[in-house]
């Protein structure tokens, strides 16, 4: 054998040991490729090819296409992002246990981007958007800058070596942001036992939604996982939605152009990151607490499940991929009023049909 | 594949039908004065028709989406309510409170001016039924109870009005500002409306004028209903429409800012008149009409009076002398076109505080039709 065909034949054999390898790893080794990387990093080869990509950054697919390979159909990982479920059939296996963190086949904590529940749930009503060609605006946007949404606009596909807590391994620099935005949660978690390091007696349900209705304790898994800063995250993208008049920056300027009609005013917003504290009057004139079913952020974690230092933020009313939630009568915007906000019936992303996310904080719904 | 929110609205259309049943046996005449205009019409089919074309069409009614969009966002609310949409901004408000429009009056009129959303034009004071089919609050082009701020009936120009968003003294305010004439406070519709429900009719603010306790305003019907003007003469019986929806409280709820008008003789306030500050005396409101007026031959025997203006039924037993004068049988809430002439125009000299001379002060009638509407001194 002359030594031409011995080389290729090596050169077979490395190939083919190469293959069984990456082979062998999905199989064995497929914990999360987004992060966890080791100085033998297996996980490169789940998004790269080095001479054979099809789209820039040697990726083998376009960012969504991408993304779907794993994160659609229980076809890798646990979370099923097109159809907005956690299939625990699907996940990955780490080095160290077993850990599902979500409930099997409950609905994503940030719904999907197809359906929601599943590929047999219903159909979103409105995501974020991706992948459209003309891109889009995000609303309150300052800089109004078009953006063409893709995942990778707000994860990444790594994790940031110098932001290695970043939650959710979102981008450390969304959209227009100046700066660095650490998203800090919660963790890390006991993963071998599968509870809270804090509370031992807490399941750790970070992807999953659940009913943490302060009236059924003992039901209260994820407002343990965001912990400050998802508010000051979107607005990377989202630049006015934080802007109050105590901010240097935004108390002399003249407002901005939401698109609504009403041109460059300045404009009034909900707070975001305040602490759900506090007593108020009902129409009726009784005083009730301020409390809510929908996820907050846990600033100082505790055993104790939901306190009033807990805080609202954007996630607590929007999924951040997509609803399936429906708007009728009044919540279906006008379109005089509606400005570069999607179609009248679009659902802008909410956690609750209609308005049901403003009274389950402000009470409103009480008999008549 | 089963579609779940289909599978819903049939089994809540199945639910619907057979309270539909017990409804049409049951329903006395106050629960069907209390459905909307459309429901009844649609009830006195369910009596004349087969059952099962009644509760089809009331689940049709029930289940469409355009009559759902029509429903007052002032509430009540669900807890998937559309209506805090109406009103509010989330991120994009204009003003305090999230409001889409500059101010509160112009958020107001947004919808009650004619043709734009409500079906009380309380700026063209008439009202318009087509607009919200599933809320049948009065007659179609009929002028409102209140009145009107700018028209009455969408014709005449007004006359009188409670000034909004300009600031002015209010009349018989001395205990909210004391020797002076009154305080100075800028009228809004928040002034006396909340936006969100409550337990006074007409969505009447629990506190005007922040006092201290509650005011309790009650009706005998819906807070969405009975909102125009009716002849309810006695001598034309069987046309007394709105009697029915005043039960109590509207002279107290108004005499939280007008704090000396609920008394007939009261410590000496200045009015804002000639004659400073003096004791006072004044008409009686919440008096019933059975103490009537002296009979015209004998001049000592007082009979009930009688007055086709609008009372407070505290019975609920429709016009008898039992009903209460209230400030509504004279004035309107928002504005008139009522023509004060002659004796009826204020002496300048004595009309202090008060607006111009001409200013119909929000009463009913023209000059003072309404005194002679009781007292019958003809």
């Amino acid at each position: 054998m002359s030594a031409r065909k011995l080389l290729t034949l090596s050169s077979i054999s490395i190939v083919a040991v190469v293959i069984i390898s990456l082979m062998m790893t999905s199989a064995a080794f497929a914990f999360s490729p987004d992060s966890n990387f080791t100085g033998s990093a297996d996980m490169c080869a789940q998004c790269h090819r080095l001479h054979t990509a099809t789209y820039i950054n040697l990726l083998k697919d376009a960012s969504a296409g991408m993304c779907r390979n794993c994160h659609f159909g229980g076809q890798g990982a646990d979370t099923d992002v097109f159809n907005g479920v956690y299939v625990t059939g699907g996940h990955m296996t780490s080095p160290f246990t077993n850990y599902p963190h979500g409930e099997t086949n409950a609905v994503l904590l940030g719904g999907g981007f197809e359906h929601v529940g599943g590929s047999g749930g219903l159909q979103t009503t409105s995501t974020h958007s991706m992948e459209n060609p003309s891109g889009d605006v995000p609303p309150g946007s300052t800089s109004k800058q078009v953006i063409v949404l893709s995942c990778t606009s707000c994860h990444s596909g790594h994790r940031d070596m110098d932001h290695p807590d970043q939650y959710r391994v979102l981008r450390v620099q969304p959209g227009d942001a100046q700066s660095p935005i650490d998203v800090l949660w919660n963790g890390p978690w006991d993963d071998q036992n599968e509870t809270s390091n804090v509370d031992p007696n807490r399941t750790y349900r970070a992807y999953t939604e659940h009913d943490f209705d302060p009236a059924t304790p003992g039901v209260q898994f994820y407002t343990k996982n965001y912990k400050q800063n998802i508010s000051n995250w979107c607005t990377g993208c989202h630049t006015r939605y934080l802007a109050t008049d105590d901010n240097p920056q935004y108390k002399s300027d003249p407002g901005y152009d939401a698109g609504d009609g009403s041109g460059v005013t300045r404009k009034y917003r909900h707070s975001m990151e305040i602490p759900i504290v506090g007593r108020f009057e009902n129409p009726f004139g009784a005083f009730e607490d301020f409390s809510t079913d929908l996820p907050l952020e846990d600033v100082n974690v505790t055993a104790n499940p939901r306190e009033d230092e807990d805080l609202l933020n954007c996630l607590t009313c929007h999924r951040a991929h997509g609803t399936e939630k429906t708007m009728e009568g009044h919540a279906a915007l006008p379109a005089s009023n509606r400005g570069t906000l999607p179609s009248g019936q679009d659902s802008t992303l909410l956690r609750k049909n209609n308005r049901g996310v403003c009274v389950t904080c402000h009470k409103m719904d009480v008999a008549y | 594949m089963i579609d779940v929110r289909r599978h819903q609205t049939r089994t809540e259309t199945l639910r619907f039908s057979s309270e539909a049943r017990t409804v049409k046996k049951n329903t006395t005449f106050k629960e069907f004065n209390g459905m909307t205009r459309t429901l009844r019409r649609v009830f006195c089919v369910i009596y004349r028709r087969t059952p099962l074309i009644a509760v089809l069409t009331l689940a049709f009614i029930t289940f469409t989406p355009t009559l759902a969009k029509a429903a007052s966002p002032h509430g009540p609310f669900s807890s998937s309510t559309d209506k805090c949409s109406t009103c509010h901004r989330l991120h994009t408000g204009l003003s305090h409170k999230l409001l889409p429009q500059e101010t509160s009056l112009a958020l107001c009129q947004s919808c009650h001016t004619k043709g734009t959303g409500a079906d009380t034009a309380v700026m063209q004071g008439i009202y318009i039924d087509a607009q919200n089919p599933d809320q049948s609050g009065g007659v179609d082009n009929g002028i409102l109870l209140g009145g009107g701020f700018d028209r009455i009936g969408d014709a005449s120009e007004t006359t009188g009005r409670h000034q909004v968003g300009v600031a002015g003294t209010l009349p018989g305010s001395s205990a909210l500002a004391t020797d002076n004439p009154g305080a100075v406070i800028t009228l809004t519709c928040l002034s006396c409306h909340t936006p969100h429900q409550g337990p006074n009719y007409r969505i009447l603010r629990r506190r005007p004028g922040d006092v201290a306790e509650d005011v309790a305003v009650q009706s005998w019907v819906g807070n969405y209903e009975q909102y125009c003007e009716y002849d309810f003469d006695p001598v034309t019986t069987g046309v007394q429409g709105y009697t029915d929806n005043y039960k109590s409280g509207i002279a107290s709820w108004c005499g939280s800012c007008h704090t000396t008008y609920l008394t007939r003789v009261e410590d000496s306030y200045d009015a804002g008149d000639k004659y400073g500050k003096s004791t006072r005396y004044r008409h009686g409101v919440d008096v019933d009409l059975a103490g009537g007026r002296p009979d015209a031959v004998t001049k000592v025997i007082y009979q009930p009076m009688n007055t086709d203006l609008p009372l407070e039924d505290l019975t609920g037993n429709g016009r008898t002398p039992d009903d209460e004068l209230t400030c509504l049988s004279c004035h309107r809430a928002h504005g008139t076109d009522a023509q004060m002439t002659g004796w009826a125009e204020f002496d300048p000299a004595e009309r202090g505080i008060l607006p111009a001379g001409k200013d119909s002060m929000l009463l009913r009638q023209n000059d003072r039709t309404m005194c002679i509407k009781c007292h019958r001194v003809l």
